[in-house]
């Protein structure tokens, strides 16, 4: 004990004080950090689908996941009466995982945005084109793990009906 | 001849309190507990807990602590009872139908997990009646069984395909304009606002969508809504599930939306929020007086911290 007591007071003071304003240094981003979040508001993010609109939405139990279809106006028409594809829809599905809701058990809501994926028509020589785009995230695959190929994509997002508004 | 007149004082102030506390105690309420119609069937663990936490109040079986029976407390209490049980009771529990006794089970375990039921107030008297995490566990578990899936529900697929069919073929405007009792009228403008987040209720079969005004969405991404601006609206529109084999869940037939309009000067009881829902494809506005609203208000008082708006995008976990 005494000799600690020595060895304490013989580290001259001027070197204690650099040691303390370091120290000081050190935790500054803490501090500062814990200050931002003591004052920031709760801001949340919205997905921004650019102007589309929903087409419809579902769920996959086993992926834990939700996802919405939105589309522009002519893929909206599209999914809502089935008429053939007209060469000038895009579809954007987005996908998240659901977590639960604050405030309110056994509900799910949408968090972290898992995957984008852009399906888009064009027509040219009669013929539509798709061209697809993983936007975000991992591609798609199922609950055992296995990758879905482009066309099956495709051909999901395609698939989709608009749900029913009033 | 001073310290005989203060001690007369005192004594004339501790006979006069003595009999205005006496006084009162005629004017004391009487609580009773009418007879038993109806008890809530739970396993016997689910009934210890309801005992603990909510039978003083929610019950016509309220065991009364001697100090509840005195003024003026026994004037609180009473208020208190009354309030509960015509909340609901578990002496009168098939007074409810059974779809609404599953969400009043929900509602009293959301209560309790987010600490606003046993009141505060009554738990300051009746500490024992507190519901801990394992007592919300037991009401939790039992509730499990509600939540059935109905996997190739022919009923409801065979409804959606017949919503779809007339939706295909219609225009993508609503053609009624119907209103709430409370003024909220229905309109399409939702279909062109922002979605702010998809929620999921298994409990009840549901799947839903939530848009937000450009008010709204501000308020949100601005973290501004402590209280929300005025002008804000909320729209959530519910599909019933279809859900196959492997667990994929789609939108099925239409359910209702629900309507969330932030006005101060309209509905001022309510915080400034008023409530609407518009039920099934022809938009059956929900609620049989204009006083409906504070039912939605009572369950919106959970989310206080987040302005009485309960679909907030998540916070990312």
């Amino acid at each position: 004990m005494y000799s600690i007591c020595q060895q304490k007071s013989s580290k001259p003071i001027q070197q204690k004080l650099t040691i303390k304003v370091m120290k000081l240094i050190n935790i500054l981003p803490l501090l500062s950090l814990i200050a931002l979040a003591c004052t920031s508001p709760d801001k949340r993010s919205i997905f921004d689908a650019g102007g589309q609109k929903p087409i419809t939405s579902f769920l996959s139990k086993k992926l834990n996941t939700v996802s919405i279809l939105f589309g522009n106006q002519q893929a909206l028409e599209t999914a809502k009466t089935g008429r053939i594809h007209q060469g000038s829809e895009v579809f954007t599905l987005v996908t998240w995982n659901q977590q639960n809701k604050e405030f309110w058990y056994p509900a799910l809501i949408n968090g972290r945005i898992k995957s984008i994926e852009v399906v888009k028509l064009s027509l040219s020589n009669n013929q539509i084109n798709h061209e697809y785009s993983l936007v975000k995230g991992p591609a798609p695959a199922n609950a055992a793990h296995m990758r879905f190929k482009v066309r099956e994509r495709i051909n999901f997002i395609l698939s989709q009906k608009a749900s029913v508004y009033p | 001849m001073k310290r005989l007149n203060t001690n007369k004082k005192i004594l004339v102030m501790i006979s006069l309190m003595i009999f205005v506390v006496l006084s009162v105690q005629f004017k004391s309420p009487k609580i009773s507990n009418p007879p038993i119609t109806s008890q809530i069937n739970v396993p016997d663990d689910v009934a210890v807990v309801l005992k603990k936490g909510c039978y003083d109040c929610h019950s016509n079986e309220s065991k009364l602590s001697w100090f509840d029976k005195i003024a003026p407390m026994s004037w609180i209490v009473s208020s208190d009872i009354k309030e509960a049980r015509s909340r609901f009771n578990l002496s009168h529990w098939n007074d409810l139908s059974p779809a609404d006794q599953q969400i009043k089970f929900w509602e009293m375990i959301n209560m309790a997990e987010n600490g606003k039921m046993p009141i505060p107030s009554y738990l300051r008297f009746h500490p024992n009646a507190k519901l801990n995490s394992t007592d919300i566990k037991v009401l939790k578990r039992f509730a499990q069984t509600f939540i059935t899936s109905k996997v190739g529900d022919t009923a409801e697929i065979n409804k959606a395909g017949k919503e779809f069919t007339n939706y295909s073929t219609s225009n993508s405007h609503s053609k009624i304009k119907p209103v709430s009792l409370n003024g909220i009228m229905y309109s399409d403008e939702y279909k062109n606002w922002k979605v702010v987040a998809a929620t999921t209720r298994f409990e009840n079969g549901t799947m839903r969508i939530i848009y937000g005004n450009d008010i709204a969405v501000s308020a949100i991404e601005q973290g501004k809504f402590d209280p929300w601006p005025q002008g804000s609206i909320i729209v959530k529109v519910v599909w019933n599930m279809i859900e196959d084999k492997d667990g994929n869940v789609r939108a099925g037939s239409f359910n209702n939306t629900q309507w969330m309009v932030k006005d101060d000067h309209k509905f001022p009881d309510t915080q400034g929020w008023g409530f609407a829902r518009f039920n099934g494809i022809n938009l059956l506005p929900y609620g049989k007086t204009a006083a409906f609203g504070t039912a939605c208000f009572n369950c919106h008082k959970l989310v206080k911290e987040t302005g009485y708006v309960f679909d907030l995008p998540a916070k990312i976990q």
